[in-house]
């Protein structure tokens, strides 16, 4: 059975529609890769499955349960966990107690001594345990979408969303992140990924989404999927997409 | 000893201990607004609320004073729940929860009038020795005298607002809202619950003005315009402290109420709570100066 199984996702922000009947499934341990064009709802459909705001239309199913009507912490306890764009760590709180907050308060509901231990651990894991009792203020980019993944991972998801972690890195970061990435995968947690890197994304996804002005436009093995000629039209435009 | 020195540290003590009592009571204002981001001028309107409650349990009722609490700490909980619940079901924010909370402030006035009359009421005749008769410091205080109300606002501070500290830093609850101030959504994305967070901690703000008010109705005699005097200070300390720090909001309130009393021994009484304010009119000039933050810190503690 599928983990995740959106249908007919529809979401108007006003007038503007950003999501139009998308349809998305995942199956456990594996990695999805969602691309399209700035604008094309990969972000917004990221913020329906994890339930930042409620959907106008269609139904989210994680794990057969419907979750559509759900709030973010009743969602995050039933396993899924995502990051952002921007990493948003909480200043008041060092590294290690950022992650800890989501042991506490995630899937298991860690006593808080508890909690900061598997945080440590976790920290090590990701080669940021030098960095565990530091403020957050003083972590560079690379080391903020580490944090915003340790914290994600604190959850102990079965699902995880990552909103282009690898954004504004440099080659070995990417190199890196995209290691990691597979790891969690390879430990039974299922991933989506967002990602404007589309080599990156096409490396270590299982499966790709190409979203486009909110709706699905195609999907399947990632190879096939970036040279549909649907797909290079709307990164590139139809002239680009015309094999003559 | 002279007579002067005596009336000196007499007058210290006195608003050293007044000041711990506004401490009690600024711990759930400063609580509410510094992490709620509610400003809530009713909870002072509740501490005396409280205090008529404990009147009528200990006058008419004949209960022990502090055995009032096992009926007012957890009544008053669960108004203070129930408070909060509508708050978040109208989504009130800082600005609104002022604008709410001074319309309940004054018909609060009137509700207590229309139930215990606008005469004044002391419970002090029917207290049995133990509260009434006062007590000498020891030394090398011994000619200073402090009345058992005082000691027991001095402990109920010390208690209340040492598990609050204590609360907000080593609990769930304390991290919780302390990620939900920063950032509802990220806490709310990592498993805080946003309202079972916010009506716990409300919750316990009420209970903290119940206790307030036990003390308050064996110190002083009861009428309904007693929040209007208390307002003044309770609010001055909750900045003065930092909003959300109830440690700070204790220390500032002790200080104002040394001053206070400093100066009503040496000049015009009736100019006293002029101090208050000019002290956070002081707070307010320096305060963007010496940090560089500008006012925004009245918006919660950072």
């Amino acid at each position: 059975m599928s983990l995740l199984r959106c249908e007919g996702v529809t979401k108007y922000f006003g007038g503007l529609r950003a999501l139009d009947g998308v349809d998305l499934v995942v199956d456990p341990g594996e990695i999805v890769g969602l691309v399209g064009p700035n604008g094309s709802g990969k972000t917004t459909l990221m913020n329906a499955i994890s339930g930042t705001f409620g959907i106008n239309a269609g139904r989210v199913e994680f794990d057969g349960t419907d979750v559509t009507g759900m709030r973010p912490h009743q969602r995050a306890h039933l396993g899924i966990a995502r990051t952002f764009q921007i990493p948003k760590p909480l200043p008041s709180l060092s590294v290690i107690d950022n992650v800890a907050l989501a042991y506490t308060f995630g899937r298991d509901q860690v006593p808080m001594g508890r909690a900061r231990q598997l945080a440590g651990d976790l920290l090590a894991e990701l080669e940021l345990a030098g960095k565990a009792l530091a403020p957050v203020a003083h972590l560079n980019l690379h080391e903020r979408k580490l944090l915003g993944i340790a914290r994600a991972l604190g959850l102990e998801p079965r699902l995880l969303l990552l909103d282009e972690v690898l954004a504004g890195l440099n080659p070995t970061e990417v190199d890196l992140g995209l290691a990691m990435i597979t790891a969690v995968r390879d430990r039974g947690v299922a991933v989506i990924y967002i990602e404007h890197n589309v080599k990156a994304v096409t490396s270590i996804s299982d499966r790709l989404y190409v979203l486009n002005r909110g709706t699905n436009l195609v999907d399947g093995n990632p190879r096939d999927v970036v040279a549909d000629e649907r797909v290079v039209a709307a990164y590139l435009g139809d002239a680009h997409a015309d094999p003559a | 000893m002279s007579p002067m020195q005596v009336a000196v540290l007499q007058t210290i003590v006195s608003g050293a201990l007044l000041g711990t009592l506004f401490g009690t009571i600024a711990l759930g204002v400063t609580v509410k607004w510094g992490l709620l981001g509610i400003a809530d001028f009713f909870h002072v309107s509740l501490t005396l609320f409280g205090a008529y409650v404990t009147y009528s349990l200990v006058s008419v009722a004949g209960l022990h004073p502090l055995a009032t609490l096992l009926v007012t700490v957890p009544s008053f909980f669960l108004l203070g729940m129930a408070l909060q619940w509508i708050f978040v079901r109208l989504e009130v924010k800082l600005f609104t929860s002022l604008l709410v909370t001074f319309g309940l402030f004054v018909v609060a006035e009137s509700v207590i009038t229309l139930l215990w009359s606008a005469d004044t009421l002391t419970l002090r005749p029917v207290l049995p020795e133990w509260l009434t008769a006062p007590v000498a410091l020891p030394w090398p205080l011994q000619q200073v005298r402090v009345l058992p109300p005082d000691l027991l606002a001095l402990v109920a501070a010390i208690v209340l607002i040492g598990t609050t500290t204590w609360a907000l830093r080593a609990t769930r609850l304390g991290r919780g809202l302390h990620a939900m101030h920063q950032d509802p959504g990220i806490a709310e994305v990592f498993g805080v619950r946003l309202t079972r967070t916010a009506v716990l901690v409300a919750g316990f703000a009420a209970g903290t003005a119940a206790v307030a008010g036990m003390v308050v109705a064996l110190k002083m005699p009861l009428s309904p315009h007693l929040p209007l005097h208390w307002l003044g200070v309770v609010v001055v300390s909750s900045l003065l402290g930092g909003l959300g720090r109830p440690l700070g909001a204790l220390i500032a309130a002790v200080f104002l109420m040394i001053v206070q009393n400093l100066w009503a021994l040496f000049y015009s009484p009736s100019w006293a709570p002029v101090i208050a304010f000019s002290f956070l009119l002081l707070y307010l000039v320096l305060q963007p100066l010496l940090t560089g933050r500008g006012l925004r810190s009245l918006g919660g503690a950072a």
